[in-house]
């Protein structure tokens, strides 16, 4: 599950949804585009003009991968209502295809996100929180021996206090 | 967050390119039948692989030269 994380550009406020009436908003209206080809149609004809693909070599070459740039673009498209979540979803494939395709047309380097790098010196995030938890449990066993000790130490010290009960010494 | 791009690239299941065989009859004045078991109507899936592959394919080439 770690392994299919992404970076979070951007995320809505706790309870922004509820800040307009329902029904008020592009996407809880009925999509533009109904099926993939129509979403495709849309979208392709958008990759491929000039003016944008400016600034999408710009935004890969800074490496962030096409999976991130593929789900920024459906989530627009979800959020101006052109086309449902499930259309979004399903044509994921197909635009990063299409992008990775016009990077190599353009000679620019991209990276697809589909893969780890292989033999990076770098650990995975999740290998370094295993690798925390079993160093904290570790620590955890060797500190709770004493502390235990100590509990035991206190509890034979005698009380002075003229009122304390008695321990079974008599004293 | 959940990274929904990751997993629909990994779940595609890509179309086979590989032609169907022809089944040659035995009769000699039968036709030759091409057998294809394809299904005519694509589910979406099946559609979208075909695309993700058409434009695979097309970025081989130029990968290739």
């Amino acid at each position: 599950m770690a392994d299919i994380l992404q970076p979070m550009i951007d995320a809505p406020i706790a309870g922004q949804s509820l800040t307009a009436e329902l029904g008020n908003r592009p996407w809880q209206q009925p999509p533009q585009y109904t099926t993939v080809e129509e979403a495709l149609e849309y979208y392709i004809p958008r990759l491929t003009n000039p003016e944008m693909l400016d600034d999408l070599f710009n935004v890969m070459e800074t490496g962030i991968p096409l999976t991130t740039i593929a789900n920024a673009i459906q989530s627009s498209g979800v959020m101006e209502g052109k086309h449902s979540l499930d259309v979004g979803i399903l044509i994921l494939p197909v635009l990063m295809e299409t992008m990775a395709y016009l990077a190599e047309e353009a000679n620019v380097e991209y990276e697809v996100g589909t893969n780890k790098k292989i033999g990076s010196d770098k650990p995975s995030d999740a290998a370094v929180a295993r690798a925390l938890a079993m160093v904290k449990k570790k620590s955890g066993q060797v500190k709770e021996e004493p502390e235990e000790e100590q509990i035991e130490m206190e509890l034979e010290e005698p009380s002075g206090g003229l009122m304390s009960r008695r321990n079974k010494d008599g004293v | 967050m959940y990274n929904v791009a990751f997993q629909t690239m990994n779940n595609l299941v890509l179309p086979n390119n590989s032609q169907p065989k022809k089944e040659m009859s035995n009769s000699l004045l039968a036709r030759n039948t091409v057998k294809n078991d394809a299904p005519k109507k694509e589910d979406v899936n099946q559609r979208i692989a075909r695309y993700v592959s058409l434009v695979r394919e097309a970025r081989m080439e130029l990968k290739n030269g």
